[in-house]
């Protein structure tokens, strides 16, 4: 029993080192983005608030939980970290999920309140009127919006997320723009907030700032997801191969060979003969038929960086 | 036969740590006379009969632990040529298995215990040797293939050899088992037993230990040894003709001429645990120290290891999910 116990602890010792490797990186990492970033510089935008839980999908404690999350991530990436949830239809057709009005809400919102890590720039024509007129332009204000509407269109609902780029044009402020200008790299970042966005929502904000945090520091290690299957498969194998190991021991095997009888060790070898009689080569033709290129990719910018529509079932 | 003690009448009997006769009851060293009993079959300290089978040769006697040899069975012509003495004591052959067993989880609470040690006994095992000159002839078609490629296009290089062998090999004392009670493919595990501590026989070594003549005359246990000739035989000739991707033998020829044959008694330590109506079997060697035992599995130890080995992580996991996504 004790060598079960020792067993277990280095196991789940094994797996800790694993599990802080990648947490150590993220670390490093964010202390190096941490280190590139000033303070923040915005005096146009007064909120301090930045979880605006309007559907009131979360406790308070959750609310001030991701607040502090956002806080200190915004600190470290230098991005103004938005989440907002609201449970109304602000304009869009059950019947028709082509246009999806809530990226105008997310639009809006970021420009009513004017944020930007490193100040807001409002373009002609993109002040905010009001939260239901859809403006446009090209704003900027280092930062990301995330917008989860929960209500519901007919059985599905739309979110925003939305990515501008700084007013000052410094690089790294404007990595989260030039991310999320990726069409591809937005949908990971869907996939991984709407996983949970029904059941946990809570989780799911807090999977979309991670999400977002690993995608700045570059290196995908930072965000390390344990999906519920794992928790439960990676157990079963774990005890699956301990048990085989464990029954199938038995102890004994052969240890003797072609010498353990013989006097002397060795063979007395009298004749050896290695007589060459022929060669032949044949050949081979090789087919190197060479595979085609791939279609190129494309990438267009938005208005305010890169931006999402549709959702999750609520 | 007996051997007693000539200072307090005890048994005498041999003693592998340090290669004397050691008295039972008193300790003494060497101080062993040899009683002979009128009828081979009764224990001349208690007059019990000895519990004995048709290939019994050295027995304990169920009533007073007194160690029995039967005369007849180690004179001609069953008496052994030869003996290798045990080197490891009852203690030593335990201490043996407990510290193979001591790290597996499945055992039985009781597995090694005390009491079921009781049954650790030691048994001079009956091995025919044989001893061959044997001559081997190989000869036949060897090939050699080279593959290289250049441009687009592969070449595949055949050479052809006639290759020839011929060599001879002197095998001593190739081991059979002849006891029937013993398995054939356990005691095959159990070799090698170091040769150059064999003895003549002499009856004082069985003292202390059980022991059975042949149950088979070597005339039936030769094929075996012959097989096991043969398969070194062949495993001499291919380590002489390496480097060839195939061979082709048309003549192959392997011939044992019988030199020498011998009787010998080899020490096996024998361990019978019984669990849920089932024996299991452990064999140490004697005089190296080889073990050999499938483990007995406790359902209750497996299902309780299983279940408390996926709880644990299954808890570990779920916290490290929400550390890792806290972080």
């Amino acid at each position: 029993m004790k060598k079960f116990i020792r067993f277990l602890l280095i196991l789940c010792g094994i797996i800790v080192v694993m599990a802080l490797l990648p947490f150590a990186y993220s670390k490093a990492a964010l202390a190096a983005r941490a280190s590139q970033v000033g303070e923040r510089n915005n005096s146009d935008c007064t909120a301090t608030r930045r979880v605006f839980d309007y559907a009131d999908v979360l406790t308070d404690r959750q609310e001030k939980q991701l607040q502090r999350l956002i806080e200190k991530r915004q600190r470290q990436l230098g991005l103004d970290i938005v989440i907002v949830t609201i449970d109304e239809n602000v304009g869009s057709d059950p019947y028709n999920s082509t246009y999806n009005n809530t990226i105008y809400f997310a639009e809006n919102f970021y420009e009513y309140f004017k944020f930007g890590y490193d100040g807001h720039y409002s373009a002609p024509g993109a002040e905010y009127t009001s939260m239901e007129h859809h403006t446009a332009g090209d704003s900027r204000g280092a930062g990301v919006i995330y917008v989860n509407n929960w209500y519901d269109l007919n059985g599905y609902a739309e979110s925003a997320f939305l990515a501008y780029r700084s007013v000052s044009g410094d690089s790294v402020l404007d990595r989260a723009y030039e991310v999320y200008l990726d069409e591809i790299r937005l949908e990971e970042l869907e996939a991984d907030v709407w996983e949970y966005s029904n059941t946990n929502p809570y989780r799911s904000y807090r999977r979309m700032i991670n999400h977002l945090t690993a995608d700045m520091v570059g290196l995908n290690l930072v965000e390390i997801h344990i999906k519920d299957s794992l928790t439960i498969l990676l157990p079963i194998l774990v005890a699956v191969v301990f048990l085989l190991v464990n029954l199938g021991k038995k102890l004994g095997k052969k240890t003797t060979n072609m010498s353990t009888y013989v006097q002397g060790g060795h063979a007395d070898i009298t004749a050896k003969r290695d007589v060459f009689l022929s060669k032949h080569t044949t050949q081979r033709h090789i087919d190197t038929s060479s595979g085609g290129g791939g279609g190129g990719g494309h990438s267009s910018g938005g208005h305010s960086g890169g931006h999402s529509g549709g959702g999750g079932r609520h | 036969m007996q051997f007693k003690c000539v200072n307090c009448g005890g048994n005498v009997v041999y003693d592998p740590k340090n290669g004397n006769m050691l008295c039972a009851s008193c300790n003494s060293l060497n101080s062993e006379e040899i009683v002979k009993q009128e009828d081979s079959y009764s224990c001349p300290s208690c007059g019990g009969k000895l519990k004995v089978n048709q290939f019994t040769s050295a027995t304990k006697c169920e009533y007073c632990g007194a160690y029995n040899i039967i005369d007849e069975k180690i004179t001609y012509p069953y008496g052994p040529d030869l003996v290798l003495p045990f080197r490891f004591t009852k203690e030593q052959a335990t201490e043996l298995l407990r510290k193979e067993f001591k790290d597996k989880l499945f055992c039985p609470g009781d597995f090694l215990s005390q009491r079921t040690l009781e049954n650790l006994e030691g048994d001079y095992v009956p091995f025919w040797m044989y001893s061959y000159a044997t001559h081997a002839v190989w000869d036949g078609i060897g090939t050699k293939v080279r593959t290289w490629t250049s441009g687009n296009t592969e070449y595949t290089e055949t050479s052809k050899y006639q290759v020839y062998r011929e060599m001879n090999i002197n095998f001593k004392q190739i081991p059979v088992d002849a006891s029937i009670k013993m398995p054939d493919n356990i005691m095959d595990i159990m070799e090698p037993y170091e040769y150059d501590k064999l003895e003549r026989f002499e009856p004082k070594y069985m003292s202390g230990f059980e022991a059975e003549t042949y149950n088979q005359t070597p005339d039936v246990l030769e094929p075996r040894a012959r097989q096991k000739a043969d398969n070194d035989t062949t495993a001499w000739l291919q380590s002489s003709m390496k480097g060839y991707n195939s061979l082709t033998p048309s003549r192959r020829e392997i011939q044992h001429r019988p030199t020498a044959r011998e009787f010998a008694m080899m020490p096996v330590w024998r361990y019978v645990y019984r669990y849920h109506q089932k024996d299991y079997e452990y064999y140490i060697n004697g005089q190296t120290g080889k073990v050999y035992g499938k483990l007995p599995k406790s359902a209750g130890k497996i299902i309780f290891s299983g279940t408390a080995l996926f709880a644990v992580l299954v808890l570990f996991m779920k916290v490290l999910q929400n550390f890792v996504e806290v972080f």
